[in-house]
């Protein structure tokens, strides 16, 4: 019965992990393609239409935005999110626009 | 004359009114007024034409700019042009005429004439395989021809308006996702599913291979990813940007590929210039830009069992009811000869011929308030604001 029981916790912490990494993916995808998203449009958005910053971050869903930090250089912007797990940089150069970087 | 001849002839005859008939349902695009300058340092201004609805004009832009309407989101640029002159104009808090706002989607129409451009150039044979350095010659993909392209009949299995998610939408994972360092290479590798032109799908990724095709055909051996853009760039303005004084900020991506389908930064007196070139015919101050035909090309829907709402880089009124696959239609008048560059969250340079009529609007009008589309009844009440000009209808 001891044997099984190791077998039947085995069983169910694969399954958990298996589920949550399921479920976690399209999160990740998101996280991923959101970050570099913002990176690049709030890069165009300051150094291409030269609109301030405040008014780039009225072009998310301010709840989208929430988990997100974004910072600003001199050539580009960067945004993280998930405790700096995921980030995106972008980069801008002059006549070219802006392009992701990573 | 032989029977051979006679039969060639009738053919020509046959194939000529053929021609004519498909012209006849297009609307005649307006000639630009002999006393009116063409825009290219700077717009003409005009005073708003008689037998415009002022009223109804005013509740529109009350409606935009207040920005308590339901589903238009912010307006930030509008431009209005009639004959040929600016003849309204305005800008929401912290915007101006000189600020370049995103284009999103109105790119595809850019592409279209710098096609058209390239073709005219003789750079491009427009009916021959676009072909891509990713395919095999003997894939199915490798055969379809340009216009078939820029129709988005191709039959690549493309998801973007009917994606559910930003993780499955392959304009997400094209620009932002897997294929953000080189889109092309993102799009090349998509399948197909449909008979190529026969079947419409809105097609971001066809629009980028034609970017990318197009580029190759202009700059054939770039040394680096940077001379390749700034060849392009170049060619770019003394084709078509100068031409017409306008001032774009195209982007590019790492592999130095202008993205095509999308990222064009303009103001809107500069998308309105470019309307301008589309409601001429092509023609810009007595030199044609674009090939003869091209902006009828533009404006006709392509072969399809299942689309009436698109033409080649370009959204077009169906020629009855609201549209399919998608109610799309800018209900501008009885005339049904509207034609509009569109582009994600709100941005549309709407041309009506009938009323000499270009309007653009740049703004942020979210998803879920474009799936209303409140925007587009919007533009149809500016549009209707308007009368049938009598050199519209000549």
């Amino acid at each position: 019965m001891r044997g099984k029981g190791w077998l039947i916790g085995i069983v169910v912490v694969v399954a958990v992990v298996a589920i949550a990494l399921f479920a976690g993916r399209d999160t990740w995808a998101t996280a991923k393609i959101g970050t570099v998203y913002v990176a690049k449009q709030t890069c165009s958005c300051l150094f291409v239409a030269g609109r301030p910053l405040e008014s780039c971050r009225t072009d998310y869903d301010p709840e989208a935005l929430k988990p997100l930090t974004v910072e600003k250089s001199d050539s580009g912007v960067k945004v993280s999110a998930l405790a700096g797990l995921v980030s995106a940089q972008s980069k801008f150069e002059p006549g070219f626009g802006c392009h992701p970087e990573n | 004359m032989s029977a051979f001849d006679r039969r060639a002839i009738w053919i020509a005859v046959a194939a000529s009114c053929c021609v004519m008939t498909a012209r006849a349902e297009l609307a005649p695009l307006p000639p630009q007024p002999a006393d009116v300058p063409w825009p290219t340092a700077e717009w003409p201004t005009g005073p708003l034409p008689e037998g415009v609805d002022r009223a109804a004009l005013d509740a529109a832009m009350t409606d935009a700019f207040g920005q308590k309407a339901p589903g238009l989101g912010e307006t930030r640029e509008v431009v209005i042009i009639v004959g040929g002159k600016l003849v309204h104009e305005q800008y929401g808090t912290g915007y101006n005429a000189d600020m370049k706002l995103v284009s999103w989607s109105m790119a595809k129409s850019i592409t279209q004439a710098l096609v058209g451009i390239a073709s005219k150039q003789g750079k491009v044979n427009v009916d021959a395989p676009m072909g891509n350095p990713h395919w095999a010659a003997t894939d199915k993909q490798a055969q379809i021809p340009w216009r078939t392209w820029l129709n988005m009949t191709d039959g690549m299995r493309y998801l973007e308006i009917e994606a559910k998610t930003i993780a499955d939408s392959d304009a997400s994972r094209k620009l932002f996702g897997p294929g953000r360092l080189d889109v092309a290479n993102y799009c090349a590798g998509l399948p197909y599913i449909h008979e190529p032109g026969t079947h419409w799908n809105y097609n971001s990724c066809g629009i980028v291979l034609t970017a990318d095709a197009l580029t190759r055909a202009i700059v054939p051996n770039p040394e680096s990813p940077t001379a390749r853009r700034a060849e392009m760039l170049k060619w770019m303005h003394e084709s078509l940007f100068d031409v017409i004084g306008i001032k774009p900020q195209p982007e590019f991506d790492a592999s130095g590929l202008y993205y095509g389908s999308a990222l064009i930064y303009a103001n809107a007196r500069d998308f309105a210039k470019f309307g301008l070139l589309y409601l001429r015919d092509g023609m810009w101050d007595g030199q044609r830009v674009l090939p003869e035909g091209w902006v009828d090309f533009a404006r006709t829907p392509g072969k399809s069992e299942n689309a009436d709402i698109y033409g080649a880089g370009w959204w077009v009124t169906p020629a009855e009811g609201d549209g399919k696959p998608y109610k799309s239609r800018i209900d501008t008048g009885s005339e049904r000869d509207a034609f509009s560059a569109e582009g994600f969250e709100g941005q549309f340079t709407l041309v009506v011929p009938s009323k000499d009529l270009i309007i653009v609007r740049l703004g942020f009008t979210p998803e879920k308030d474009l799936r209303t589309g409140a925007i587009r009844v919007w533009l149809g009440r500016v549009a209707r604001a308007f009368p049938v000009s009598a050199k519209g209808t000549e």
